[in-house]
């Protein structure tokens, strides 16, 4: 089967509208955050204490922040969590929290689905690590790509990850996503199945390099780009099936991971051709 | 056609190998004469799919010191005594500070520290103007290392020894950084069961002896200037001789304003200890005080057993010391007949019954207020002895079986809806060779588990969403090569020469794409924390799988259809 017809897209010439377009989304992101006041972050990397508890019938969350007040727990934020569940977060880390929500829930029908209690030593050693992950992986790529390629490719290919990311945190801001572990964890899955996408390209214009040598390097990215158009369009949507399926389908816990990949595949396939491709294009010729 | 044959030979090896792997995890569907062949080894879940909790503790390393340092500074008394030197002063705490009444006995006061105390060192000394001379002291670097590695490990045992006593399933318990420790509990699930085992673990359990002393009438003195909520109280003792005598004490419902208020007010060579009571009447808790005379006379190291009573209301724990300690007591009961014996844990005074005569054989009990699961803990952390210093908790993951079995359920089903997904898809897009691609994709996916059994690893809730993702990815490589066959008929190639080009062409780019993204999951194997890691695992295990499958498997099958069977045309 083929669905996709041989193409002559000259994808070098829209680089710089879509690269304007990037900028304006990667901007809305960061005024959505200025507004927002950062980016919203886990509990994991803020410190405190988050309790998840699953009711059997509705509540009345103004009813259930005056509940918590009165017991002690006044600065507790409250929020939805699947269907009658809420989750309720302290900004303090606190040895037992469960004994106060037993107080203050006396009489109501619930069971703790979850605690996550993280102390100040905690959050502050699980930033560094997420940091750190985020810096290494990015590294890793800049060198083993700039050593397969050239050193500009794997710089090209950096700018691209950066640019996933940035519009990925906007999405989030949007979307008012917090920023947890595992949304840590979809970004450098993204970052690992961005770069992919990159190099498939970055293979075949290596390849054409040496095919073609009668082209210049404009018409080389072009034409790789064309050449693999299928292969983009089939793997993203393959790994979008996956996704959504885990979006809808996995619960709670992997939802936000899973709304964070669908926007980097979406991201991650763009910014091959119109982010990569393009700078490279420039690097080489100046 | 002898190398064909070897191929076929590889991926039956391994298809067979990963399936033994892969069964002990599946074991209970087994019957138990083929469970004893079986490789023990099987895939473990993580908290966030069974429940349970992840506690993190930290060991208050500056205690440990603080207490080494008390230890030398008592020692260092002797010594000067036997040299004739009287210090001033000696405080110590982080840093040891000596004063000398005679800036010229600092000369024998270094002799001493250096012929006799190798793990301190002078950081700074200097004279007072007055004639005196004052030492600053501290651990040395390599001994404070030691000190630290010494208190982990011994924390680490210690909290082992209370969990096997306490009885759960499947512990982990694992030291993390310099001073933190991370205790796992897969088969705590109540909220009960939680708090207990939070207690059991973070408790010091250091149990000591000290005199209470009745003669001192300090508490009555302060008796005018007692701010809110605080009273004074008196109850009635029998002193050294039996008579009846009357003494006070200090009473509050807030630790705290006691601890305050009392501040300063205690003369050198005492401590308060707080200890509780209830009210005879309403039965309200709260709690008193004691004047202790500071030295410690007895600690519970020289314990070798101690188990909870029920034989009369409220419980106690009953406790045994060995011989040297069973002298010691002996000893101590001899000297202080008719005063009171606080016994003293983790700081707080559980009881002080008079010493009303001599006591040997080396058992005492511990009485206090106890529930019958109280008094149970109690004996489990004394007999599995004292943490080297204070543990504090830091963190906590918890997750009840009802998340879990959600995740669990729902996470599976995902990734199973959306791996049918893909292969329904590639069916429908290559047709015949979606086949050979979806027989790579299980293939990839019976791998990954296998090698997760055989190294025990944790399947977490992101490990399984990682399965779900190398599906996505893997098909990418089939892609890759699918194209290129089409490219390499479309110029006019038979099928077997396209095959061969598009393999080979396309090799290339599958193993630079597969191992750049290597770099990142294995970046969040080896910095990410929980179940993060499980992510990077299963992401990894599958890219590198993902090699094997999607070309050695995939163009094994091309060369068997095209060379053996002679197939005239392929269907992509």
């Amino acid at each position: 089967m083929r669905l996709f017809p041989e193409t002559k897209i000259d994808f070098m010439k829209y680089r710089n509208y879509l690269i304007t377009i990037s900028l304006i989304v990667i901007a809305a992101g960061m005024i959505s955050l200025w507004v927002k006041g950062g980016p919203k972050i886990g509990v994991e990397f803020t410190g405190g204490t988050l309790l998840t508890v699953q009711f059997n019938e509705p509540q009345n969350f103004n009813e259930l922040r005056n509940i918590l007040a009165s017991s002690g727990l006044d600065n507790a934020v409250i929020q939805e969590y699947g269907t009658n569940g809420v989750a309720i977060r302290i900004p303090e880390f606190e040895a037992e929290p469960e004994g106060n929500l037993r107080e203050a829930l006396k009489g109501k029908n619930y069971e703790v689905l979850g605690v996550e209690g993280i102390g100040p030593q905690v959050s502050r050693s699980l930033q560094k690590k997420a940091w750190l992950a985020i810096l290494i992986a990015n590294a890793g790529i800049l060198a083993y790509v700039g050593y397969r390629f050239k050193p500009v490719w794997g710089l090209a290919g950096v700018i691209a990850l950066v640019h996933d990311v940035l519009v990925t945190v906007g999405f989030c801001s949007f979307f008012d996503k917090e920023i947890t572990l595992s949304v840590i964890a979809a970004f450098l899955t993204l970052i690992g199945f961005s770069i992919n996408d990159t190099i498939v390209i970055y293979d075949r214009m290596r390849e054409n390099l040496k095919l073609k040598k009668g082209l210049d390097f404009r018409e080389i990215v072009n034409l790789s780009i064309n050449q693999n158009l299928a292969r983009t369009a089939l793997t993203s949507f393959t790994v979008f099936l996956v996704v959504v399926a885990l979006f809808f389908l996995g619960g709670q816990v992997i939802h936000d991971f899973s709304f964070v990949f669908i926007i980097g595949i979406i991201t991650g396939t763009y910014s091959t051709v119109f982010i990569a491709a393009p700078i490279i294009v420039s690097m080489e010729k100046g | 056609m002898k190398e064909f044959k070897w191929r076929g030979v590889i991926i039956i090896i391994v298809t067979a190998v990963s399936l033994i792997l892969l069964l002990p995890t599946f074991s209970s569907y087994l019957p138990s004469g083929v469970k004893k062949l079986l490789p023990k080894r099987q895939i473990k879940l993580g908290l966030d799919l069974k429940g349970g909790i992840h506690l993190i503790f930290n060991i208050d390393m500056d205690k440990a010191m603080e207490s080494r340092i008390n230890i030398l500074a008592q020692e260092i008394k002797e010594k000067l005594a036997e040299e004739g030197i009287t210090e001033e002063d000696i405080k110590s705490g982080q840093v040891l500070k000596v004063i000398l009444p005679d800036a010229s006995t600092q000369g024998i006061f270094r002799d001493v520290i250096n012929s006799q105390f190798p793990d301190l060192e002078v950081i700074s000394s200097g004279e007072g103007g007055d004639g005196k001379y004052s030492f600053e002291l501290t651990l040395k670097e390599t001994e404070k290392k030691i000190l630290k590695e010494r208190a982990a490990s011994l924390a680490l045992e210690t909290i082992r020894n209370r969990i096997d006593q306490f009885g759960v399933t499947e512990p982990l318990i694992a030291r993390q950084g310099e001073s933190e420790i991370v205790v796992q509990l897969p088969g705590i699930k109540t909220d009960a069961e939680k708090e207990q085992a939070k207690r059991l673990i973070g408790r010091t359990a250091l149990l000591e002896f000290k005199v209470v002393d009745d003669s001192l009438d300090l508490i009555a003195k302060l008796a005018d200037k007692l701010p809110e909520n605080i009273y004074l109280t008196y109850e009635t003792i029998e002193d050294k001789s039996g008579a009846r005598k009357s003494v006070s004490y200090l009473r509050s419902s807030s630790i705290s304003k006691l601890q305050e208020f009392l501040n300063g007010k205690i003369p050198d060579g005492y401590q308060i200890f707080l200890g509780e009571t209830f009210e005879k009447d309403t039965r309200v808790r709260s709690f008193r005080t004691y004047l202790i005379k500071k030295d410690t006379l007895l600690t519970g190291e020289m314990l070798t057993d101690a188990r909870a009573r029920f034989d009369r209301f409220p419980p106690y724990v009953g406790i045994k010391f060995n011989s040297a300690g069973a002298d010691r007591f002996f000893q101590i009961t001899k000297a202080h007949v008719g005063e009171r014996l606080a016994i003293v844990l983790d700081d707080k005074v559980y009881s002080a019954p008079r010493i009303k005569e001599v006591i040997s054989g080396g058992s005492a009990v511990i009485e206090g207020s106890f529930t019958d699961e109280e008094a149970k803990l109690l004996a489990i952390v004394l007999r599995s002895g004292a943490l080297p210093a204070p543990l504090k908790m830091i963190g906590e993951i918890s997750v009840g079986p009802t998340l879990g079995k959600d995740s669990i359920d729902k996470g599976l089903f995902a990734s199973l809806v959306g791996g049918l997904a893909v292969i329904a898809f590639m069916l429908f897009y290559y047709s015949f060779s979606g086949i050979i691609a979806s027989i790579a994709l299980v293939l990839n996916v019976l791998i990954i588990l296998a090698i997760m059994g055989a190294l025990e690893g944790t399947l977490t809730l992101p490990g399984i969403a990682g399965i779900a993702l190398t599906i996505g990815m893997a098909v990418d490589a089939n892609v890759l090569i699918f194209e290129r066959i089409k490219e390499e008929l479309k110029v006019g190639k038979t099928p077997r020469a396209a095959v061969d080009a598009g393999f080979d062409k396309a090799f290339n780019t599958i193993f630079d794409s597969n191992l750049t993204t290597i770099v990142a999951a294995l970046a969040l194997f080896l910095f990410g924390s929980g179940p993060i890691k499980g992510f990077g695992i299963t992401l990894t295990l599958g890219l590198i799988a993902n090699i094997f499958t999607s070309v050695f498997v995939c163009k094994t099958i091309y060369d068997y259809l095209l060379q053996k069977r002679k197939i005239k045309t392929i269907s992509i």
